[in-house]
């Protein structure tokens, strides 16, 4: 329910933004508008929404509500609709898109040039996206923390780490505790227990055969 | 695209030698074509700013090819976390632990958290889409203010070309950090002003509007832009055109007023960041004027790695035809007629042309070279319009042997200063672990212990760290990293200690320190950025070695609750003398 809700508000955060921006570029292409602010109508709609998401976001942190999605939709379903009255009012440039546009297949022959490149561009950022997301790849780590119910072991295996892994915990150098072999993949989490493991130092290692691979403790 | 991405991939599996030839021909066969296309005077209008902007967001994105994931150079991670603060707490202004004045100026991460709520788009994404609109605006910015003062678009294109070659456009202006938007307010801002004559409501609302935006989103650009209006006021005044030093004084009264308002909310925090950068660096130009100080080594970082000579060679090539611009040679002399404001703007930007050679003379001094690269930035909005009209008007007649040949010559500019404005060679590519060398420090092992600390440690622990890990801490594992400039403490002398003494633990206790990163690699060679930790943490030079580093096991107290092999999390409130901060905390 929660992802079909998200998928549904940013569908609508979308259109609104999609929408208030086509608004603005009409505005922009107001005969006197265009004159007065010199700039072409797509760059001052662009920087107007900057302008905007700025501004918006800037308001309702004010307030304590700049985590709140619903508090954006709301503001910018009330700037739009302004922006609706707004654009319906005044004459508008030739260039303002109410010219009869190309016939569709003039507009695909013209778009196919464009669409090599840019496939082009998607691999090239695929590519990059993937090679830069090996770094998120898990590691090898452990890490430990005493709680009421004993020592809580957390172990994460790293990517292609498939030696054989245990867990063992000892006090006062004594082993007290020891985990069967982990899985190997993911994360695996232990809680060692027993009334050795609740005072003084305990030590975690994680062990493949007789070698300690890494090695935490409780104080 | 396809050839940076190639190199970023060969790049992380090892291949040195390969990746930087694929990058560079990655970054040629963007900037060669579009450039040549732009020095054609034949081409019209509307082409010339479509290739304009192809080449900008193409250079952009080859410059995030190596961070699509996630962003990773030092000021990126720092306006992450004031992002991330932004959307935890739903308010502004929250206290940051590495960039205090950050949240001052959170333009950029306004925007990005407004799109990240309306589309519920991943920050990196909204971040991306957010430095794309910044890069449109900021190319067509330059295209618009060189055409519109030259009235030549053929002009505006080769300006277009000459901002490319500038140090900061590649590398610095394509971050994810406050300038990179900034900039192109600024020179939006500049078209604006450049206007023949005063504009109605609307004009004045989009230039107050930018003007704010700019004022909320980085500091010095905005006083760079309220001056330079300024100093065009007095032009028009000297030049005795009533109505433009009018209107320009008017803008400049208005800029000030904004400006000055915020700076008054600010100016403490702001007087503690950029005060101790500025007397560094006068002390470092006074010293080496004097011969008292030791001159930056422009061919080496600090690690000592060497820049390549056929890399220095491009560096000064570069240098010396931005200086060459200055000559009183034929083609250089060609200048516009512009009226009214664009009159006295043309004249600051000639002005801004001037002085950029003058200004690299501060390169000798680490401190200053860093504030003179960044300048070079404003400097460069001056050398594309000026240079761009005096480049097209000596281009119009000539035929394709000579557009050729200058079209070689911008290839030199745009690789050395590429070079200039990207560093060492290590921080162009991604690849293998570096110590203490930014982006390239931040591996799988710095991110998988940052992830710990966010799903493991209660948020906002205070922890001390070396810089890179402690600013991916900060940034993704919503932790305090206690720092000189954030926190009033220097952990980093713990580091170089050989044993927790009195001193250690009475750093602990000011601190308040929770945890201890500790990333044994640090002990494999000196820091490619200068500092382990942060500046004053030791004599420069001095080198952390494995005893110091191993101390941490040695200290009774010192409870180690994390380890993924090079990098270990140490809780040490056991440490501190008196009550402990939490119970219950691992």
């Amino acid at each position: 329910v929660t992802g079909v809700l998200t998928t549904v508000e940013a569908v609508i955060g979308l259109a609104v933004l999609g929408y208030g921006s086509a608004l603005l570029y009409r505005v922009f292409s107001r005969v006197h508008t265009r004159r007065e602010i010199h700039l072409d109508p797509w760059i001052a709609t662009a920087l107007t929404v900057v302008c905007g998401l700025m501004s918006s976001s800037l308001m309702l942190g004010a307030v304590g509500l700049a985590d709140q999605p619903a508090a954006y939709d709301g503001m910018f379903t009330v700037v739009t609709i302004g922006l609706a009255v707004l654009a319906e009012a005044g004459p508008f440039h030739r260039g303002d898109g109410s010219e009869p546009r190309p016939h569709a297949e003039v507009r695909l022959r013209m778009l196919t040039p464009a669409l090599l490149p840019l496939l082009i561009a998607a691999v090239a950022l695929g590519i990059g996206w993937r090679s830069d997301n090996a770094r998120s790849r898990p590691v090898t780590a452990l890490a430990a923390t005493r709680t009421a119910a004993g020592i809580e072991i957390t172990v994460t295996r790293g990517s292609g780490d498939h030696q054989p892994l245990t867990v063992l915990v000892l006090a006062g150098g004594r082993q007290i505790w020891q985990s069967g072999t982990l899985p190997a993949t993911g994360t695996a989490n232990l809680v060692a227990g027993g009334a050795d493991a609740q005072s003084g130092t305990v030590s975690v290692q994680l062990v493949s055969g007789t070698r300690v691979v890494r090695t935490v403790s409780t104080g | 695209l396809l050839a940076v991405a190639a190199a970023c991939v060969v790049a992380r599996g090892g291949h040195p030698g390969i990746a930087p030839a694929l990058f560079w021909a990655g970054l040629l066969a963007q900037f060669v074509p579009a450039a040549a296309r732009l020095l054609n005077p034949a081409v019209a209008r509307c082409e010339r700013m479509q290739v304009s902007l192809l080449l900008g967001v193409g250079l952009l994105l080859a410059h995030q090819m190596a961070e699509l994931w996630q962003f990773n150079q030092f000021d990126e991670l720092l306006h992450l976390r004031t992002l991330h603060d932004i959307q935890a707490t739903g308010r502004l202004f929250t206290p940051h632990p590495l960039l205090p004045v950050s949240p001052r100026f959170p333009g950029l991460e306004l925007v990005t958290n407004s799109l990240v709520q309306l589309t519920h788009a991943p920050d990196q994404v909204a971040g991306l889409v957010v430095l794309v609109v910044a890069r449109v605006l900021l190319v067509s910015g330059i295209f618009l203010l060189t055409e519109r003062v030259t009235r030549s678009s053929y002009a505006g294109g080769i300006g277009v070309v000459i901002y490319t070659c500038s140090p900061q456009f590649f590398f610095f202006n394509a971050q994810f950090a406050y300038q990179t938007l900034a900039i192109a307010f600024a020179v939006l801002l500049l078209v604006m002003v450049g206007r023949r004559r005063a504009g109605g409501p609307a004009a004045a609302t989009l230039m107050i509007a930018t003007g704010v935006a700019l004022t909320l989103t980085h500091h010095v650009t905005s006083w760079e832009i309220v001056l330079t209006l300024a100093v065009c006021a007095a032009v028009a005044g000297f030049r005795g055109d009533r109505p433009s030093r009018r209107h320009l004084t008017a803008s400049t009264l208005v800029g000030l007023a904004i400006v000055g308002a915020w700076l008054l909310a600010s100016g403490p925090m702001l007087g503690n960041y950029l005060g101790p950068v500025l007397r560094d660096a006068v002390d470092q130009l006074t010293g080496i004027a004097t011969g008292g100080g030791g001159a930056r080594k422009v061919s080496t970082d600090s690690a000592g790695g060497r820049t390549p000579l056929w890399e220095q060679a491009f560096i000064l090539l570069s240098l010396l035809i931005w200086a060459a611009t200055l000559l009183p040679l034929r083609p250089l002399r060609a200048r516009p007629d512009p009226e009214g404001n664009r009159a006295a703007l043309y004249r600051v930007l000639r002005f801004m042309h001037i002085a950029y050679p003058v200004t690299l003379l501060a390169t000798v001094a680490p401190q200053a070279a860093e504030m003179t690269v960044r300048l070079s930035t404003l400097m460069f909005i001056g050398i594309s319009t000026v240079i761009g009209y005096a480049t097209a008007a000596y281009l119009w007649p000539r035929p394709l042997p000579v557009r050729r040949m200058t079209l070689a010559v911008g290839v030199v500019a745009f690789v050395g200063g590429t070079m200039l404005g990207s560093g060492p060679g290590w921080n162009r590519l991604p690849g293998p672990y570096l110590v203490g060398a930014d982006g390239r420090a931040i591996d799988g092992y710095a991110i998988n212990a940052a992830r710990f600390a966010s799903t493991d440690l209660p948020p906002g622990s205070r922890f001390a760290a070396d810089r890179e890990t402690g600013d991916l801490l900060a940034a993704t594992g919503q932790q305090w990293v206690v720092t000189g400039i954030g926190s009033g403490v220097n952990t980093g002398p713990i580091y170089f200690a050989t044993t927790i003494g009195t001193g250690e633990r009475a750093l602990l206790r000011q601190g308040h320190i929770d945890y201890i990163v500790v990333d044994s690699r640090m002990a494999d060679g000196p820091p490619h950025e200068t500092y382990y930790t942060e500046n004053g943490e030791a004599p420069e030079g001095t080198r952390l070695t494995r005893e110091e580093l191993g101390k941490f096991d040695r200290t009774p107290g010192c409870v180690r609750v994390y380890d993924n092999g090079p990098i270990r999390i140490y809780n040490v409130r056991a440490l501190q003398a008196g009550p402990t901060t939490s119970a219950g905390r691992p």
